[in-house]
């Protein structure tokens, strides 16, 4: 039996919604065998990339929309995340040097550390796409030199 | 999430348990804050029940570490589990906080 499950989800932009986010990333990457830490990671960075959608692109309004997507393939998880508010600026986004102990800073560290591809498109007319690839293990290609976008 | 108080002598416990993320985290800071309006010199969380933990719950403890340092206080972190050391670990906290295996060993520390 093919083990593909693709899912699509379309969320409102509350915090509340973050467990319900977690456990569908969970899903798909268990059933593509990542190992338990990396599932709980990828789930991690998707959920910290969700967070700062509601906080950034929506500004904390809980009523918008955010649509997740989970493509499995062969040899990577793809996940987008699609939000319609304020449009990203990948270039200003930069991890705080983790030597400088203070709050807040830690979600970008989280998904560039976890995931191997961060691209931001902001092509559309409105909102940005985040996309992410995690490599299962015997494919794995580490692209973190910075945020690429479109 | 749940968030529960207790007292070993001076040092104030704080069993947290369940999911710690952007959605609940305000209210552990506020619980923190609370303890920080009282002064409290010695507080040791227990993260033994705790499942995940994001940027947001870390962000809280973080918070709550330099607002203690301020006054003289001390923070200890106890029962981290596998998953939750692991987020420890990759945002390298595991060293700038002061973490117990145990609560015991832990409580034991704050006389010294």
């Amino acid at each position: 039996m093919k083990n593909i499950q693709n899912i699509r989800l379309s969320l409102p932009s509350h915090p509340r919604f973050l467990s319900v986010i977690r456990m569908a990333i969970s899903q798909v990457a268990g059933g593509m065998r990542f190992d338990e830490e990396e599932v709980k990671n990828i789930a991690l960075a998707v959920d910290e990339a969700c967070t700062n959608v509601i906080k950034y692109a929506y500004q904390s309004k809980h009523n918008k929309k955010i649509i997740l997507t989970a493509t499995v393939k062969r040899d990577r998880l793809v996940v987008t995340i699609r939000d319609f508010g304020k449009k990203s600026n990948p270039e200003s986004f930069k991890p705080r040097p983790l030597k400088k102990v203070r709050p807040g800073g830690l979600g970008l560290y989280f998904i560039k550390k976890i995931m191997d591809e961060v691209k931001y498109d902001t092509s559309s007319k409105l909102g940005t796409t985040l996309r992410l690839i995690k490599y299962k293990n015997e494919n794995r290609r580490k692209k973190r030199k910075g945020c690429g976008y479109r | 999430m749940k968030i529960e108080e207790r007292r070993e002598k001076d040092v104030v416990i704080v069993d947290l348990s369940g999911e710690v993320d952007f959605y609940n985290s305000s209210k552990v800071r506020e619980k923190f804050i609370n303890l920080v309006k009282q002064k409290r010199k010695a507080i040791l969380i227990n993260l033994g029940e705790v499942t995940y933990i994001d940027s947001s719950g870390l962000a809280t403890l973080i918070e709550l570490m330099q607002k203690l340092n301020g006054y003289g206080g001390k923070l200890k972190l106890t029962g981290l589990n596998q998953s939750v050391r692991n987020i420890f670990e990759v945002s390298k906290l595991i060293d700038v906080f002061s973490i117990y295996e145990e609560e015991e060993e832990a409580l034991k520390t704050y006389n010294r």
